[in-house]
């Protein structure tokens, strides 16, 4: 048992932050990961990527700041725990946790959590995305960033977002064979004057970053096309090609890869199994924890961070995590609270978000639906199909939970991350309620039988 | 075939993969060891079910499952390549 | 939608909905009310045994009932499976309680000589461990014996229910009925969406059933306990038959349960009591220990003081009935026939007298 003042869930841009704080004010603190190196996603293999001349050159700028964070927080003694998997957690600050590189169940219990377990990609569906070849665009950009991999073979990129962009000038410089684009937005977004120019005052860089994107989709030589209905992706035991209507033509892309992405969403399933207050944001189209603007939650010592208490991007991550833990310190030890630092993570708060807001508007979450018909997978681990899904719910199933008994619909291994949100949001849809979530239970990831009697008994 | 190609050079690290030797690049994942090598749907949804592909490469998606040096249901993102790993896939839910 | 039913039934978990199969049958115009919601509550937590080995000692009258249900599952499965297409999924696979130790062996064998002659005991054999191990291969070198029973088996609870929802669809109407409330010519149910009147009510809520009932005169002193249990991803077949603890459903998943804790309403878990189901399932099947835990939850049995199932039937207001207990899969059949026939005639009382809330009397002081 390990007994510590603060435990991070999560070593992202939030994490770092978080850590370099409480442990800086000389609270015990541990750092659980489970990655085996520290950064996060964004900051994913950042000691490998900044030595890799070639890597360096083309992921080099989300880099920025990274391995600064790592240091930090080592420095200021924060303990990181590589390779651990959160099993359960309790809302007293008791944890378990599955360590990969040394073995065994592990038992924490803190004064103190900040969950900042960041985002994952929103998952659409559509007829034959199971098929292998179709992936995540975050995933081909993981591939890129873990092993310097290309997809080989011609490509088609779809959705929309910045991450979308930001994959797209990645595999073009590259030197992947990119052969479309079906874009779920339009060419040029139009925004309100006042909302520019707040997000422009506030954060440059982040406007300027967005408009180089933008017109890095202009300038790339790779059609777009708008208006994407009757998608499928064809093939037999891979993607062979992508068929859909656009402009109400039928067209037909040969490729090896359909990388897809329509935005990211908060990971909340600690804070769903602590049991704790969640909301569903309606034009975000995503579960949220119910916080304060410092992160903190209300029942239990848990404050929330980064993008998992809501989607804020990474530079706005690292001053949530900062701001989270200077309130775990003012809670933990009052006399070691700066509280001239907060206030001034406050006002970069305040600074950054018309430019957030700004994404949000200029990307509006879709219909996870849109896409589907009654024979696509809808539940990819039970292979649960939407018409089954549809059925359940005609026949009264009033609540996600009731639709995941009645048909199975993710009760799978990885136990609704990807289907839930979906299956939530149709149900509340179709029986005009408040949108739900599936419980989420322990063991937060599946766990080998024989792993579970390394826990110390009592 | 949905392959990988590489823009950077890194060590190579030999695992066995259902019995064969397959080369990986130091630091990558196992699910993206099998991926680059065209080697995408990997684990089953059921007993003699459909292939499943990984999705996410971030350990969300729990469509990389693999039986790693004897564990079965391993998340094969989560696990980076070492000399003389044994993966075993084409198993329901990772049981190799 | 008719504001008026002869019978209303509150509560559309397995006990309401396989008693609205029943007086469906009977031509009654019935209601079931589902309080909606996200949750079916014990129905959707449940382990899903049809068990008779060891239920009704010193009580006959639950030996019987249950015996009369398991004999009922076949025609209840198959008249389900037709109507609707979900199978609920029963086996009478026969059911074994497992001895890990020579204690546990030795009081298996002085319960089975004392009961010898009690109807909870019929057609159940002590085995020893190669026995078992030869019926059952995969059981490993711990197992000392058990006791088997041909008449347990086993079924999926989620389907059952399912199967029943689909059968009684016609009947359903969603509304969380908070108070009944007695008229001159029946009863007045109250919901936040509005008010039905029915000639008579039987109450099968669960959980919330004595707070329905008190004012009807009902009550059956109802308590929570909670178990915990842990299910796998799915396996090959191992196993056939229902380990008491331990069964692998048709879907391959193997499910463990055995605590039995009186915690309130907290249907949460605890990760020292998925330790010791696992420690435990490992000693009986040690391949186990290569397959992975999937979900942990906890349930809340509605158990009466003397774990007895609860057929009340109101003395101060004719035609108000409390029917519940903590067996809902293992009685479902023989509630959509006799306890539905029972009612159907107003003769509750007079089949089950033994089962009747007069005996609680005092007994949840």
């Amino acid at each position: 048992m390990e007994r510590v003042d603060v435990a991070i869930l999560g070593a992202g841009p939030a994490g770092l932050a978080a850590a370099t704080v409480a442990a800086g004010a000389g609270l015990s603190t541990i750092v659980l990961d489970d990655q085996g190196a520290p950064g996060g996603q964004i900051w994913r293999a950042a000691g490998d990527v900044t030595r890799d001349r070639a890597l360096a050159r083309l992921l080099g700028a989300s880099y920025g700041g990274a391995m600064e964070a790592i240091g930090a927080a080592q420095a200021a003694g924060a303990v990181f725990h590589p390779a651990c998997d959160l099993i359960d957690a309790n809302g007293d600050g008791a944890l378990v946790w599955l360590d990969r590189a040394n073995g065994g169940l592990r038992e924490g219990q803190a004064r103190a959590l900040i969950v900042a377990t960041g985002a994952r990609e929103r998952a659409v569906p559509f007829p034959g995305w199971t098929l292998p070849g179709v992936i995540n665009a975050g995933a081909m950009q993981i591939a890129l960033k873990q092993g310097g991999a290309v997809p080989d073979g011609p490509v088609v990129l779809m959705g929309q977002g910045p991450l979308l962009l930001l994959v797209l000038q990645q595999l073009l410089a590259a030197g992947a064979d990119l052969r479309a684009v079906l874009a779920f937005d339009g060419a040029v977004p139009s925004v309100p004057f006042g909302a520019m120019a707040r997000a422009v005052f506030g954060d440059p860089g982040l406007v300027a970053q967005g408009a180089r994107l933008l017109l890095g989709r202009m300038r790339a030589k790779v059609p777009v096309y708008r208006d994407i209905a009757n998608l499928r992706a064809v093939g037999g035991d891979r993607i062979e090609a992508v068929a859909f209507d656009s402009d109400r033509r039928r067209q037909q892309i040969p490729c090896t890869w359909l990388g897809v992405h329509d935005g990211v969403i908060p990971n909340t399933q600690v804070t769903q199994l602590l049991g704790l207050a969640h909301r569903w944001d309606n034009a975000a189209r995503c579960l949220v924890p119910v916080c304060d603007d410092l992160g903190r939650m209300e029942g239990a010592p848990v404050w929330v961070a980064g993008d998992g208490a809501g989607i804020g991007g990474a530079r706005l991550a690292g001053v949530r995590g900062a701001r989270a833990a200077h309130d775990v310190v003012r809670a933990l030890a009052p006399d070691r609270h700066d509280a001239p630092a907060a206030r001034a993570l406050a006002q970069t708060a305040a600074r950054l978000a018309p430019a957030r807001a700004l994404v949000a508007a200029l990307w509006p979450a879709r219909d996870p639906l849109a896409l589907v018909d009654d024979d696509t997978v809808l539940c990819r681990c039970e292979g649960v199909r939407v018409g089954t899904v549809r059925a359940a719910i005609a026949a009264g199933a009033s609540g996600p939970n009731r639709a995941k008994v009645a048909t199975r619909c993710g009760m799978g291994p990885c136990q609704g991350r990807i289907c839930g949100p979906i299956l939530a949001e149709w149900v509340a849809r179709d029986t005009d309620t408040p949108v739900g979530a599936l419980r989420v239970r322990p063991p937060l990831k599946p766990v080998l039988l024989a792993d579970y009697l390394t826990l110390e008994q009592e | 075939m949905s392959t990988m190609r590489r823009i950077s050079k890194r060590p190579t690290v030999t695992i066995t993969v259902d019995g064969a030797p397959l080369a990986a690049h130091a630091g990558d994942s196992v699910a993206l060891a099998l991926l680059a090598a065209g080697r995408g749907g990997f684990c089953a949804d059921a007993p003699g079910g459909s292939p499943r592909a990984p999705l996410c490469l971030m350990g969300v998606c729990f469509g990389c499952l693999a039986d790693i040096d004897g564990r079965a249901g391993e998340q094969a993102c989560m696990v980076l390549v070492r000399d003389g790993m044994i993966v075993k896939t084409g198993g329901h839910d990772g049981t190799g | 939608m008719s504001r008026g039913a002869d019978i209303a039934i509150i509560g559309a978990g397995l006990v309401g909905s396989a008693l609205a199969l029943g007086l469906t049958r009977h031509g009654a115009q019935v209601a079931l009310f589902d309080a909606g919601g996200d949750d079916f509550h014990a129905s959707a937590g449940n382990f899903g045994l049809v068990w008779v080995q060891g239920k009704g000692i010193e009580a006959p009258v639950y030996a019987d009932l249950t015996r009369r249900s398991v004999a009922l599952w076949p025609a209840f499965q198959a008249e389900l499976a037709e109507a609707t297409g979900h199978d609920p999924a029963y086996r009478r696979s026969g059911g074994l309680k497992i001895a890990l130790s020579d204690g546990e062996f030795a009081t298996q064998t002085d319960t089975l000589a004392r009961l010898h002659n009690q109807r909870a005991a019929l057609n159940t054999e002590l085995m020893d461990g190669d026995s078992l191990r030869a019926m059952i291969p995969a059981l490993g070198p711990e197992v000392r014996g058990g006791t088997f029973c041909a008449e347990d088996g086993h079924a999926d609870p989620l389907a059952t229910h399912a199967a029943l929802r689909r059968a009684t669809q016609r009947a359903i109407i969603r509304a969380h009925i908070h108070r009944i409330e007695p008229t001159a010519r029946g009863f007045t149910l109250h919901s936040e969406t509005g008010t039905y009147e029915a000639t008579r009510v039987v109450i099968a809520a669960g959980l919330a059933s004595d707070a329905l009932g008190a004012p009807l005169g009902l009550s059956a002193h109802l308590r929570p306990q909670r178990g915990q249990i842990l299910v796998t991803q799915r396996m090959e077949r191992f196993l056939d038959l229902a380990c008491h603890t331990v069964r692998q459903t048709t879907q391959g998943t193997v499910m463990m349960g055995d605590t039995k804790e009186d915690v309130g309403y907290d249907r949460g878990t605890t990760p020292m009591a998925a330790r010791a189901m696992v420690a435990r399932a490992v000693r009986m099947f040690p391949h186990l220990a290569d397959a992975r835990i999937v979900r942990q939850w906890g349930a809340l049995r509605v158990m009466s003081p003397d774990g007895l199932p609860v057929y009340a039937q109101s003395e101060t207001h004719p035609g108000a009935y409390l029917v519940t207990c903590h067996s809902g899969v293992t009685l479902a059949a023989v509630h959509a026939r006799d306890v539905a026939d029972a009612i159907a005639t107003d003769r509750l009382t007079d089949t089950w007298p033994e089962l009747n809330q007069t005996r609680l009397k005092g007994a949840a002081a």
